[in-house]
């Protein structure tokens, strides 16, 4: 009902808009003064109402604020220009108006600012309020104008009779209260987008009704059935609300007015002047415009309550259907959930529990209820849970945790659970009570400890392994040392016989090989068992490779063997390995070679592979190794003549060491066929170049 | 027997500190067969108690021994300033650089891994005493001695 703010629509903004609205102004004001002016003069006394003001109003009204002052001065003008137009001939006629008129001018700028200031969102007329402060404007500012007009009146030369103050007053409060309303109320937009209620029966007929009454009352000057027309009046408003009572009114002003200025009607029948009929009849709109738009605002207030709190009621249902789906779904939750839901009072009490109590903690929801936590929790584990609890009650950004506690299970026995409450709150955000998803965790617990025991018996079998390894080595090297030594001494003895001194070198020779053995067998369990630790270090790669060379030079020349060593120039000089560990790899390579090997040359060649992998190859003109042998090679205890007579010892075991500690330097190890029918021992390992100083101090 | 006697050998005195007899007989053999005077204790503490008493041109002490091992007589000898640069050859059968490590942690003079041969021992214990002889005549400890690092097989 309220009328939309103008001010937001596109004509407003552009001076053509300001142009447009001030042209209707003024046509609107002319027009109405020349319709009264001339339907005073014709009817020989002047007008009941004075609409200039009020349809100029109306329009201000709906006009964007800032073109409202140029329609102030267009409406103005319009009036002056009309009367000037119909007293043709009359000297003071546009002087007179011009004074007159401010009058109607300081109205319509009164009744603007009080509006603006009181009610800046537009009027609407089905509020108390809005129509309390209408009526009281349309009482106000026509006074002021009467005021003001009177006073002018005494200003011109000639009388203008049958003006006077009540006359005025009452013409002007009368176009006010009577036009405005229905003008403001019929709404353009409102119509076009069918927001209008469609007229149903009821309410054509309560039209009719009004209409039959008011052609009754008024076209008969015989009986004062004047009280016949606001019951039809105020049925109008009942039906169809404050705007169907402004048309009602506006209607019974119409034909009143039409009617008393034809001469007919129960106004007629007043035995006394014309002045005072009118003075009657304006009365008699007055009140039926008093009693039509009260009665249309209280039954549109009515309404709209009548709506919210249908609206209200209907929210009220959904909310409810809402909270009760929502209550099913979630009690579904807690009853299908295989954790324990549980809601507890900030002390423990235990105010819900689901149904998965049953399995989780053995008891019943109905056991545990009303109990509390404290009667089931394990005593050594309370101190942490009420620190978490409070933790949470007194920080209300506190991240949650999981804990893990015992609770007592209805054999006695004590159960691991696994808890991560949080806090519901109050408005004020005092703690209500703790929310909680309780899991049995003692399975999970059982397993943990198991695994951890696993964990502890591996570690403690592997330092076992290692243990018995190094007691091992030494328990083994132990008598060794003395067979070793006492055999050299009877072999250098000089009072031993031939015989037994060739016996003696006997055993000497056998302990040679165990002690051999026994360092294959203790290197191969320690790369089998993975406890072979390296020991890298910078190391001076040809002094090494030299070195090794050294070893099996005299078994060389013993054979007339070549020697040769060839080092690539892109290999770093030095190098960080573990020196004991590549050593025991080359020396088993070339001392094969040198065993193997009858005539030619063992030639030892390191290159780099790419940097930091070194690639080191024993190359022999040996017999090689036959094809069938060759995957088995760097197996263990495989050695290439495996048949009983077994001219070379060793339990075959040197090549998978080999092997073995390549993979533990991050390479590999691998035989090749020579071309011309010799044999390529390498090995491949990772050996990061080191700088020339740091190499020079190690 | 046809090692010979080394002239410098002579009135120098060895303590050997060797838990296994067979391997005690043996060295002893040897090592006066070279000419020296060896005096053999069969556990850490004893050795210990017989260096401290008189301490001798030097000392070979096995590692691996029951109750008190070589590692713990050799710091009792080098926190006693009566024994503190009395030459030590350590003696194991563990192979592991961490042995080695800790000899020369704890000052000790050479290291040498068992089995050896007479030869070897013989030679690490000429060169250590003569060392010892040099010291003497220059009436102390020179600091390149003292910095050395231990000899490794």
């Amino acid at each position: 009902m309220r009328q939309a703010a103008p001010t937001s629509s596109k004509l407003g903004r552009s001076p053509q808009a300001t142009v447009v609205w001030t042209l209707a102004a003024f046509l609107a004001s002319a027009l109405c003064t020349g319709a009264s002016l001339n339907f005073a003069r014709e009817a020989g006394h002047f007008s009941a109402i004075w609409p200039a003001n009020a349809v100029a109003l109306a329009l201000m009204l709906r006009a964007p604020r800032a073109t409202r002052l140029w329609m102030v001065a267009g409406a103005y003008l319009g009036m002056v220009g009309a009367v000037a137009a119909s007293a043709q001939g009359v000297a003071w006629a546009l002087p007179g108006a011009l004074l007159l008129y401010s009058a109607n001018l300081l109205e319509m700028v009164l009744c603007l600012l009080v509006l603006s200031r009181w009610a800046p969102r537009g009027l609407d007329f089905t509020r108390g309020r809005d129509l309390l402060l209408f009526c009281g404007l349309t009482l106000i500012a026509p006074a002021v104008s009467a005021t003001l007009s009177t006073a002018l009146l005494t200003l011109l030369p000639v009388p203008v009779p049958p003006y006077s103050w009540l006359v005025w007053f009452g013409r002007n409060m009368l176009g006010l209260l009577i036009l405005t309303p229905a003008l403001l109320m019929i709404s353009p937009r409102r119509i076009r987008a069918r927001r209008l209620k469609p007229w149903r029966p009821w309410d054509v007929a309560a039209g009719i009704v009004l209409l039959a009454v008011l052609i009754g009352v008024f076209s008969q000057t015989r009986y004062p059935i004047l009280f016949l027309v606001p019951p039809a009046l105020v049925l109008v408003a009942f039906r169809r609300g404050a705007f169907g009572g402004a048309l009602g009114v506006l209607l019974t002003a119409a034909v009143s007015v039409g009617a008393t200025v034809a001469g007919s009607g129960p106004i007629m029948l007043i035995p006394a002047s014309l002045t005072v009929r009118v003075l009657v009849l304006q009365g008699f709109l007055v009140a039926m415009a008093a009693s039509a738009l009260p009665v249309a605002a209280a039954l549109a207030r009515q309404r709209r309550l009548m709506v919210s709190l249908k609206k209200a009621t209907a929210r009220a249902e959904r909310h409810r259907r809402q909270a009760e789906a929502s209550e099913r779904r979630y009690r579904l939750m807690a009853d299908s959930a295989t954790d324990m839901i549980i809601r507890y009072t900030p002390n423990g009490r235990m105010l819900f529990v689901s149904p998965a109590s049953q399995q989780v903690q053995g008891y019943s929801p109905e056991a545990l209820m009303g109990r509390f936590m404290q009667d089931f929790i394990h005593p050594d584990d309370m101190p942490r849970l009420i620190a978490n609890a409070r933790r949470l009650m007194d920080d209300e950004a506190a991240e949650r945790r999981p804990i893990e506690f015992r609770s007592r299970m209805p054999d006695g026995g004590w159960h691991w659970f696994e808890t991560n409450p949080s806090v519901r709150r109050d408005e004020t955000g005092a703690p209500i009570e703790f929310i909680d998803v309780m899991r049995n965790i003692t399975a999970r617990k059982a397993a943990e400890a198991e695994l951890a025991t696993a964990r502890v018996a591996a570690g403690q079998a592997a330092a076992a392994k290692a243990d018995f390894l190094g007691t091992m080595n030494h328990e083994l090297r132990t008598p060794l040392t003395s067979i070793i030594g006492f055999s050299d001494l009877l072999v250098e003895s000089e009072a031993l016989p031939a015989a037994e001194k060739r016996y003696a070198q006997c055993v000497r020779q056998a302990a040679g090989n165990l002690f051999v053995l026994i360092n294959d067998v203790l290197d191969f369990s320690r790369i089998d068992s993975g406890s072979l630790r390296l020991e890298p270090e910078a190391v001076d790669l040809p002094d090494l490779l030299t070195d090794a060379l050294e070893h099996v030079r005299s078994a060389a020349e013993a054979r007339d063997l070549e020697l040769r060593l060839l080092i690539d120039p892109a290999v770093p000089p030095v190098v960080q390995v573990d020196p004991a560990r590549l050593r025991q790899i080359l020396l088993n390579f070339l001392t094969n070679a040198v065993k193997f090997t009858e005539t030619g040359s063992v030639r030892l060649h390191a290159v780099m592979v790419h940097e930091g992998r070194l690639r080191l190859a024993v190359i022999d003109t040996g017999p090689g190794v036959p094809e069938e042998r060759r995957a088995a090679l760097f197996e263990r205890f495989s050695q290439v003549d495996n048949s009983s007579s077994r001219v070379h010892g060793g339990a075959g075991l040197g090549l998978a060491i080999c092997r073995g500690l390549a993979l533990a330097m991050g390479g590999e190890a691998g035989y090749s066929p020579a071309p011309g029918g010799g044999s390529i021992f390498w090995c491949e390992i990772t050996a990061p170049a080191v700088q020339a100083d740091v190499g020079a101090m190690g | 027997m046809t090692a010979s006697v080394n002239e410098k050998a002579r009135g120098k005195q060895i303590v050997l500190v060797e838990d296994d007899a067979l391997i005690a007989e043996w060295v002893q053999v040897r090592l006066k067969a070279a000419g020296y005077e060896v005096d053999w204790l069969q556990n850490g503490q004893s050795g210990l108690n017989r260096i401290r008493r008189a301490p001798p041109d030097l000392v070979l002490l096995d590692i691996s021994m029951p109750m008190m091992d070589g590692f713990a007589v050799l710091r009792e000898l080098r926190y006693d300033s009566k024994t503190k640069t009395v030459p030590v050859l350590m003696m194991t059968a563990q192979n592991t650089r961490g042995d080695v490590e800790r000899a020369g942690q704890l000052r000790a003079n050479g290291y040498i891994t068992k089995p050896f041969i007479a030869q070897d021992l013989i030679a690490r214990v000429g060169k250590l005493i003569g060392a010892q002889e040099t010291k003497d005549a220059q009436g102390g400890v020179s600091p390149q001695d003292v910095s050395s690092d231990p000899i490794i097989i």
